[in-house]
């Protein structure tokens, strides 16, 4: 007991809690005005294109309700991933990766969406219902990322991403987070998806968790090992980090990639 | 001290409430940034303390003090209800395509029409006094009615029931140690004591430390050999 006492001491240092993280790094080194664009997913964007960094193509916005009825639902492709704007921890996010014969797209999990249907959660989004304190958002349409090969037996479904952390130019910490059968296509870990370590220097992953079951050495249900798999365009994407942080001005950074089978890396 | 309070014309039972509100805020505020307990939680666990230490203020005019016992039998089973009944109602009108606003104003409508059963049917049959409902614990019940809709159409059902019983354990936990005659008492007599609860605040708002629950979830690199 004692000697556990002392050695949490001692370790304490190793871990970067949340109330270190966001009183000494984010609320220290970034500026408010930075914040708000990186709260918004299309002034991000828009920042990101200027420093020459790929992001999904943005193919339309909705605005108001006015916006919403002239909007020609026609006008999507088959597949396509629809946001709010200022969602907040992935919610709202709604993914279509095929239309059927009448027209109804597909998601993941086969369910399938009319166009009243996407009114519907478009008007929820305007509402605000997935912002920050209910306030109104705006709805934005983008292409869907499509996986990258390298993935392929790794991943149930969705789209694998990539999160690097970045600290005055320089990156610190990355993790690679994979969905599963369980989390449903979704590279969220509350829902059971995996996160891997990744060393900064080569891509390669290191440790894996699952959900919040704990370690992991293979993929479940697999015999695929989930240490040792070499992040494509690592040095690319550790390139654009930086890019980002100078064109942002967030000196403690976080950004999200995914990897898209012919564009390479997209934030 | 208090009695200036009093002398001002302000009602003893809203004094206490007064000097209360700013000890809940700061003991649920301690809850999440040295214990760690989440986010959503926060403003549902404030609003049910007060359900509880409303329903144990015994119903005649001199009574200030809220009984903890009480105050529990009768506000955790009203909670409970309240939730059920906004689960209840939120599956029902789940599928239907309305805006969001309209469909919270059905499930409060829902809601309260539960509540106004579950009384009716109460004193049908003789059970008195098991729920009761005053203007003061309607607003918050409604305010919380709200807060599980809210959180029940972005997150998935398990989380809200985790977040729900998260809440209503440190609402308890609040409840008991606010209730305490004592604290009350000295809260009366020297109302200016709240004034220490800023460097209080302060000091929890500058603790950059680990949070209780991450010592827990990362104990193995805690105590892991070099």
């Amino acid at each position: 007991m004692l000697e556990n006492l002392f050695k949490v001491l001692k370790n304490k240092r190793k871990v970067l809690g949340m109330n270190e993280r966001n009183l000494e790094y984010i609320r220290k080194y970034n500026k408010r005005k930075a914040i708000e664009i990186a709260d918004n997913k299309i002034l991000t964007k828009e920042v990101l294109t200027k420093a020459q960094i790929p992001t999904p193509k943005l193919i339309n916005v909705i605005k108001s309700y006015q916006e919403l009825e002239k909007f020609d639902f026609n006008s999507l492709p088959n597949s396509f991933v629809l946001k709010p704007v200022s969602g907040l921890e992935g919610g709202g996010i709604d993914i279509f990766y095929n239309q059927d014969k009448s027209g109804r797209w597909i998601r993941a999990d086969k369910s399938k969406a009319t166009v009243s249907d996407l009114k519907k959660q478009i008007t929820d989004i305007l509402d605000g219902k997935y912002s920050l304190n209910q306030t109104p958002d705006f709805a934005l349409f983008e292409e869907r990322i499509k996986t990258h090969k390298a993935f392929k037996y790794f991943t149930y479904k969705g789209t694998p991403d990539i999160r690097l952390i970045s600290f005055n130019q320089i990156p610190v910490m990355a993790f690679l987070r994979l969905p599963t059968r369980e989390s449903n296509g979704k590279a969220n870990l509350a829902l059971g998806a995996i996160a891997t370590g990744i060393d900064i220097a080569n891509g390669v992953t290191t440790f894996a968790i699952h959900g919040k079951a704990g370690y992991i050495e293979y993929i479940p249900g697999t015999k695929l090992e989930v240490s040792g798999l070499k992040i494509p365009y690592w040095d690319r994407m550790l390139r654009y980090a930086i890019e980002a942080q100078k064109a942002s001005g967030l000196n403690y950074l976080a950004i999200d990639f995914l990897i898209d089978r012919e564009q390479g890396p997209v934030s | 001290m208090g009695e200036i309070f009093i002398q001002s014309g302000l009602d003893k039972n809203v004094v206490v409430i007064i000097l209360l509100l700013p000890v809940v805020a700061t003991m649920i505020g301690i809850s999440r940034h040295i214990f760690g307990l989440r986010s959503l939680g926060i403003y549902l666990s404030l609003v049910i303390t007060f359900i509880f230490f409303k329903l144990g203020v015994p119903q005649h005019e001199s009574a200030y003090l809220s009984e903890p016992i009480e105050g529990l039998k009768y506000g955790i089973p009203l909670v409970l209800l309240v939730f059920s009944s906004t689960l209840l109602c939120y599956l029902a009108v789940k599928k239907w395509a309305l805006h969001y606003y309209p469909k919270l104003s059905i499930v409060i409508t829902g809601v309260t029409m539960i509540l106004i059963l579950a009384i009716i049917l109460l004193a049908y049959f003789d059970f008195k006094n098991v729920l009761r409902i005053e203007t003061f614990t309607l607003i918050l019940i409604v305010s919380i009615t709200e807060k599980y809709f809210s959180i029940l159409s972005r997150k998935n059902f398990k989380t809200t029931l985790f977040i729900s019983i998260e809440s209503i354990i440190l609402a308890a936990i609040c409840y008991l140690i606010i209730s305490a005659p004592f604290f009350i008492d000295t809260l009366l007599l020297y109302p200016y004591i709240i004034l220490a609860l800023l460097p209080v605040n302060y000091l929890v708002g500058k603790f950059s430390g680990l949070r209780f629950s991450e010592y827990l979830r990362f104990w193995d690199i805690l105590t892991e050999r070099d």
